[in-house]
C-alpha cells in the first residue's frame, strides 16, 4: 500500500487519477480505517487529505453560506456557533454520528461518501440543499449532496475526482430545520429510518420546504411529495397527514433484524410528523 | 475495626481502569502460532469433501486441522470432574456439522492475518441434511431423530382437584429469546507444550479444573497430562463456564510442538461460543377469588441449541425455582430440553432462572389482573415464608426474607402513589410493574459442593491464600479478602491470591451457581479462624501467656496483660525457628442452599407510535442475608438491570427459522443497553442474615438480573392494557400492539 499526504486537492486528484488499484481517501478515518483492519478493503493507494491547507476550515462563503472542509469533525462543527444557528438539523444530524471518540475524527464529507443509506448526515444535507465541491481531472465542479450516493457503499464520483468541502446554502429569514432519527437505543446505534426536512415560513405559511428520508430505500432519498404536502399551508393536521402519508409512500426499504419493511414505513411517517413541527418552529424563530 | 459491609473499592480495579492489566489476547508467547477456526455455514450437513490445498500453500501456515486428521474422541463440555456423566456429542471438528457456526477446520499459521486469510481459502463440500430449527419440531419427531435431550418432571400435592375447586384459571405462553453474553473480553485461549510431554493452557476460564478435565477427555489422555492456569477474564456471565477452544488448541500445540494461541472476534464468539436457551413456557395457574394459589402447572421447552452443551440442564434447574418462592399447594412441571440445528446454549447468568421466572411471573401478574388484585397484595398473599421446605427436594430455604424485600421495596418505590395516578391516553404512556425471584446459593445437593483453601502467615506479614478462586470480574476476590480480613484483622489488600493452577490449587467446582461468596466464602473464613487459632497458640508460646489473653488488631498479636505485640511477620519468624509453620488448610463442604430473593420495581414510559419503551424508574429489593461489600452489591445490582432491560426490551440474537443463520450476530444488530437507556436505580437491602453464610452472607449477582425483565414488561403490559407474552418486547412488537 502506497500512503500519500499531497498538500493540494489537484495534487491528490493527480495521484488518485494516475492510480490503478483499489484507492482510498483518508481524512478521518472512521470507516476505512476500520474496513481496512478487518480486510474488508485493502487500498492500493491510500490518499491522506488532512495535510491540504484549508480543509479543516468552516468558512462563511460569498453567498452567505457556509463552506465546511473535507476533513472537519463533528465534535468541531458541533462546536461552531455559525452553522448551528444557521442549520441546527444539518449540526444534530452529524452528531449523532457514533461516539465522542468517533465525533473527534469523523466527518461530514466521509460519512457522505461512505454511502451508507443510514447515514445520519445525508438526509439533513438534502433537505438543507447542499452541495460538495469536487476536484476533478476535468477540473472543479458542484455536485448536490442527493446526486453523490449512487447506492449502498457507491457514489457518482469519477476517478480522480476529490471532495474538497461541503457547501450550505445561506439559511436567509423564517428558516427552519431539523433531523430525527428511530434507532431501539438512543447512543451508539444506527439509523432505522432517519428523516430531515428545512422549510421556509412566511408568517405561518410554509413558502418552501425539502423532505429527506434515510434508511427507507438504497440511498437517502428527496421526497418531493411529502415537501409538496406542506408549501403553501400551516403544518395543520391535514398537511401533517398528508406529509406522513407521502413519506411512507415514498418508502422503499430493506427487511431487516434492524426493522421490518412494515415497522420502518410506519416509523417513516411518524419521524416526518415530529421532524416538520420542529423545522416549523424554528422557522418560526424558536430555539 | 470491622471489613464486613464496607465498600471497598474492587481490588485490581486501578489495573483495569489505567488499562494496566493483560487480557490473554495482549500477551506475546515465544514462538506462538496462530489459529484461524472455519465454520460451518449450514445448519446440518455432512462434509464430502474439504479442499485444503490452497490454504496449505498460503506461506506461513503451519497444518490445516479438520474432522480427518484430529482425534475422534468424543467429550461433554460442561463436565466439571472425571467420571462425571453426560453425553458425549461434541468432538473436534465433526464431520456432520449441526448448526450455522459448527467446528469444520482450522488453520495454524505463523500470524493471525495469514491464519485468516488462508482460512477463507477451503472449500467445503456437503450433503445437506434436514435442519431442524423450531424447537417445537424437534419435540414431535416430524423432523427426524428425537431431539429430546433432557426431560424432567415433577408432580406434588392433587394438582386435578385443586384446578376442578379454582374460581379462575389463568392460562399464559411466554416466549423468551435467545442471547448473547456480550463480555467485553471474547474468548482467547493459548496452549504451550511443556518439555516433559504435558500441555499448559492458559484460559480466560471459569474453572480451570473443567478445562483440565475437558481437555484431557478431548485428546484422550490422563487429566495429569493437561495444567491450566486462569488468565485475567474480561467478564464471562457463563459464556466461559464450558472449555470450547481449549481441547482444540491444545491439540494444535501438541501436534506442532509450538505454543498456539486461539481468539475468537466477537462475531465468532456469538456464533460458534454459547447462548442462553430460548424458552417458551406455559403455565397455568389455578386461585381463588380472593387471590390465593391453589396449584399451578407448567410446561417449558428450551431450545438448547445442536449440542449437550449445558442447555440439558436447563429443565432440572428450571424445576427447582418454582417451588421456592411461592406456597403453592400442589404443582406440576415438565420442562423438556430440545436439541436444534442452532448455535449452542449453555451457562448464562440465572441459568434457566431469568426464563422460568419470565413464565412465571408475567402469568402471575395477568392473573391478578383479572383477579382485579394488586400485583403486590397478590403476591404476598403467596410469596413464602422463612425455612420453608421445598416441596420437590425436601430441602429448606433458609432465611428467606422476600416478604420484606415486597413490602418494603413497594412502600419505598411508592408502588401505592404510582398505582393511583391517573393515566394518559396520549403518545406517550406510563405504566409500573413488579416481579419477584429466587436464585441458589452453590450446587448442594448435588455434585460434591465443597471448596479446599489454604492460608499461610508470609513472611512480610501478608497472607497467602492458595485456592482455585476464579474472579469474574465480579470483585469476588474482594469479597473474599474482606472475609479473612475480618477474621484475621489485617487489611484486605494483604491478601495475596495464588494463581489459580491446576498444578497449585485443590480441585474446586469453579465460579458458578452463586456459589462464591457463599460457598468459597464460608471455606475462606472457616480457613481464617483456623489459621487464627495456629497464630494464637503459637503466640502464646511466644509470649508464653493463656491463648485467651491474647487478642488481633492492625496485623498484630496483641498480649494485653504483659503490654507487648507481635506483628504476623515477627510471628512468622519466630515459628521458624522453632520449626513452627503460620499455615491452616480446611475444606468446607456445604450443608445447604437457601435462597437468595428479590422483588424489582419499575416505572416505564412508552412511545406508542414508535414502540419504544423506556425504564424511567427503577427500584431492587434484595434478601442476601448480609452484605459484605456494599459497592460491589451495587455494581452487580446495576449491571443485572442492565442486562435484565436487554433481555425483556431488546436482546435476540434473531435466528433465521428457515437457515438458522443468526441475523444479530453483530453488535449493530444486537442491541444492548447502554448508558442513556440506564434508569435511576433505587437499591433496598434487606440484611437478615443468612444463619449458614459467612458473617450471614448470601448471593446476589446472578439474582441481580433475574427479576427485570418480567418486572419491565409487567409495566409494559400495565401501561398499554395488553397482555404481550413474547420477549424480547422490542419496538416493533410494541408499536404493533398499540396500532
Amino acid at each position: 500500500m502506497r500512503y500519500h499526504t499531497p498538500e493540494s486537492f489537484e495534487d491528490a486528484s493527480a495521484i488518485a487519477a494516475g492510480a490503478e488499484g483499489v484507492t482510498r481517501y483518508l481524512a478521518g478515518g472512521t470507516d476505512i480505517l476500520v474496513q481496512m483492519r478487518s480486510d474488508i478493503v485493502t487500498p492500493d493507494d491510500l490518499i491522506d487529505i488532512k495535510h491540504i491547507v484549508g480543509v479543516k476550515e468552516i468558512a462563511r462563503s460569498d453567498d452567505g453560506g457556509w463552506r465546511i472542509g473535507a476533513a472537519v469533525a463533528g465534535a468541531e462543527l458541533g462546536e461552531h456557533d455559525g452553522v448551528g444557528a444557521d442549520w441546527p438539523g444539518v449540526v444534530e444530524a452529524m452528531e449523532l454520528v457514533g461516539s465522542t471518540q468517533v465525533q473527534g475524527r469523523a466527518t461530514l464529507t466521509g460519512n457522505l461518501c461512505n454511502a451508507s443509506p443510514a447515514a445520519d448526515s445525508v438526509p439533513a444535507m438534502i433537505a438543507a440543499g447542499a452541495t460538495v465541491s469536487v476536484t476533478g481531472p476535468d477540473g472543479p465542479r458542484k455536485i448536490a449532496v442527493e446526486d453523490v450516493p449512487t447506492g449502498p457503499g457507491q457514489i457518482s464520483l469519477v476517478r480522480g475526482e476529490v471532495v474538497t468541502a461541503v457547501n450550505l446554502p445561506a439559511r436567509g429569514p423564517g428558516g427552519g430545520d431539523a433531523y430525527l432519527r428511530f434507532t431501539p437505543r438512543t447512543e451508539m446505534d444506527i439509523a432505522v429510518v432517519g428523516c430531515g426536512i428545512s422549510l421556509t415560513r412566511d408568517g405561518d405559511t410554509i413558502t418552501s420546504a425539502r423532505v429527506a428520508l434515510g434508511a427507507v430505500a438504497p440511498t437517502a432519498l428527496l421526497v418531493e411529495a411529502a415537501a409538496a404536502a406542506l408549501v403553501g399551508g400551516t403544518l395543520d393536521d391535514g398537511a401533517l397527514d398528508a406529509l406522513a402519508a407521502a413519506a411512507e409512500a415514498a418508502c422503499n426499504p430493506i427487511d431487516d433484524k434492524r426493522g421490518t419493511i412494515r415497522f420502518r414505513t410506519h416509523v417513516a411517517g411518524v419521524l416526518a410528523r415530529r421532524v416538520a413541527k420542529i423545522a416549523y418552529d424554528r422557522a418560526g424563530g424558536a430555539k | 475495626m470491622s471489613h464486613i459491609s464496607n465498600p471497598l473499592p474492587i481490588l485490581d480495579g486501578a489495573e483495569k481502569v489505567t488499562g494496566r492489566l493483560r487480557y490473554l489476547d495482549d500477551m506475546q508467547f515465544e514462538g506462538m502460532a496462530h489459529a484461524q477456526l472455519v465454520f460451518s455455514t449450514l445448519a446440518h450437513g455432512r462434509i464430502i469433501a474439504l479442499d485444503t490445498a490452497r490454504a496449505m500453500a498460503v506461506p506461513g501456515v503451519l497444518a490445516v486441522f479438520h474432522h480427518g486428521n484430529t482425534p475422534d474422541n468424543r467429550y461433554n463440555s460442561t463436565i466439571w470432574f472425571e467420571e462425571q456423566e453426560a453425553p458425549e456429542d461434541e468432538r473436534m471438528f465433526p464431520q456432520v456439522v449441526r448448526h450455522v457456526g459448527d467446528r469444520v477446520a482450522a488453520v495454524v499459521a505463523e500470524t493471525p492475518r495469514i491464519a485468516r486469510r488462508a482460512a477463507g481459502l477451503i472449500r467445503v463440500e456437503y450433503d445437506i441434511l434436514p435442519a431442524v430449527i423450531d424447537p417445537a419440531l424437534a419435540l414431535d419427531g416430524s423432523a427426524g431423530p428425537d431431539g429430546l435431550a433432557e426431560e424432567v418432571r415433577f408432580d406434588y400435592g392433587d394438582t386435578d382437584r385443586a384446578f376442578e375447586a379454582a374460581d379462575l384459571i389463568v392460562d399464559t405462553t411466554v416466549s423468551t429469546p435467545r442471547t448473547h453474553h456480550g463480555a467485553i473480553e471474547n474468548h482467547s485461549c493459548v496452549a504451550i507444550p511443556q518439555p516433559d510431554g504435558r500441555i499448559l493452557l492458559h484460559s480466560p476460564c471459569q474453572s480451570v479444573h473443567a478445562v483440565q478435565v475437558v481437555c484431557a477427555r478431548a485428546l484422550g489422555v490422563p487429566a495429569s497430562q493437561v495444567r491450566a492456569v486462569m488468565s485475567p477474564i474480561g467478564g464471562s456471565f457463563g459464556g466461559k463456564a464450558e472449555p470450547v477452544l481449549e481441547p482444540l488448541c491444545a491439540h494444535f500445540a501438541l501436534a506442532l510442538n509450538r505454543p498456539v494461541g486461539l481468539s475468537f472476534d466477537r462475531g465468532e464468539t456469538f456464533t460458534a461460543t454459547r447462548t442462553r436457551s430460548g424458552a417458551r413456557g406455559r403455565v397455568r395457574t389455578a386461585v381463588t377469588g380472593d387471590g390465593r394459589i391453589l396449584a399451578r402447572q407448567t410446561d417449558v421447552v428450551s431450545d438448547i441449541g445442536a449440542y449437550c452443551t449445558g442447555g440439558h440442564f436447563l429443565p432440572g434447574s428450571m424445576s427447582q425455582r418454582l417451588c421456592r418462592l411461592y406456597d403453592v399447594e400442589s404443582q406440576r412441571f415438565r420442562g423438556r430440553a430440545a436439541l436444534t440445528n442452532t448455535v449452542p446454549s449453555g451457562a448464562y447468568r440465572g441459568y434457566g432462572s431469568p426464563q422460568i421466572h419470565a413464565i412465571s411471573e408475567i402469568n402471575l401478574d395477568l392473573t391478578a389482573r383479572r383477579l382485579g388484585m394488586d400485583p403486590v397484595a397478590f403476591r404476598l398473599k403467596n410469596l413464602i415464608d422463612p425455612y420453608a421446605v421445598d416441596p420437590v427436594t425436601g430441602g429448606d430455604i433458609g432465611n428467606a426474607r422476600i416478604r420484606e424485600c415486597a413490602q418494603e421495596g413497594a412502600a419505598r418505590f411508592g408502588w401505592q402513589q404510582r398505582r393511583d395516578r391517573d393515566r394518559s391516553t396520549g403518545r406517550l404512556r406510563r405504566g409500573i410493574g413488579m416481579a419477584c425471584a429466587t436464585h441458589i446459593n452453590g450446587c448442594f445437593p448435588g455434585f460434591h459442593e465443597a471448596t479446599t483453601a489454604t492460608l499461610a502467615v508470609r513472611n512480610d506479614g501478608r497472607l497467602d491464600l492458595t485456592c482455585a478462586l476464579h474472579d469474574l470480574g465480579c470483585g469476588s476476590n474482594t469479597v473474599l479478602a474482606q472475609i479473612i480480613a475480618e477474621v484475621l484483622q489485617v487489611a484486605p489488600a494483604d491478601v495475596v491470591f495464588s494463581a489459580v493452577d491446576t498444578d497449585i490449587c485443590d480441585y474446586d467446582l469453579g465460579t458458578r451457581a452463586s456459589r462464591m461468596t457463599y460457598i468459597c466464602g464460608e471455606a475462606v473464613r472457616r480457613t481464617s479462624e483456623s489459621l487464627k487459632a495456629v497464630l494464637r497458640s503459637t503466640a502464646s508460646l511466644e509470649f508464653n501467656c493463656e491463648t485467651t489473653d491474647l487478642c488481633f488488631d492492625s496485623g498484630q498479636v496483641i498480649c494485653a496483660g504483659q503490654g507487648r505485640e507481635m506483628t504476623y511477620s515477627e510471628l512468622a519468624a519466630h515459628a521458624a525457628r522453632r520449626h513452627l509453620f503460620l499455615t491452616a488448610t480446611e475444606t468446607y463442604r456445604a450443608t445447604a442452599n437457601p435462597g437468595s430473593f428479590a422483588a424489582h420495581f419499575a416505572e416505564v414510559e412508552v412511545d406508542t407510535l414508535t414502540g419504544v419503551a423506556r425504564v424511567v424508574d427503577y427500584l431492587a429489593a434484595h434478601d442476601l442475608g448480609r452484605s459484605i461489600n456494599r459497592q460491589l452489591v451495587s455494581g452487580q445490582i446495576h449491571g443485572g438491570i442492565q442486562m435484565g432491560i436487554g433481555f425483556g426490551l431488546l436482546e435476540d440474537i434473531g435466528l433465521d427459522p428457515d437457515t438458522g443463520k443468526m441475523k444479530g450476530d453483530r453488535f449493530s444488530r444486537y442491541h444492548m443497553v447502554n448508558a442513556p437507556e440506564m434508569p435511576k436505580v433505587e437499591i433496598v437491602l434487606v440484611e437478615r442474615s443468612e444463619p449458614t453464610g459467612p458473617f450471614g452472607a448470601k448471593a446476589v449477582g446472578e439474582l441481580a438480573t433475574i427479576p427485570v425483565a418480567p418486572a419491565i414488561v409487567n409495566a409494559v403490559n400495565d401501561a398499554l392494557n395488553t397482555e404481550l407474552t413474547c420477549l424480547p418486547l422490542a419496538p416493533e412488537r410494541i408499536a404493533e400492539a398499540a396500532r
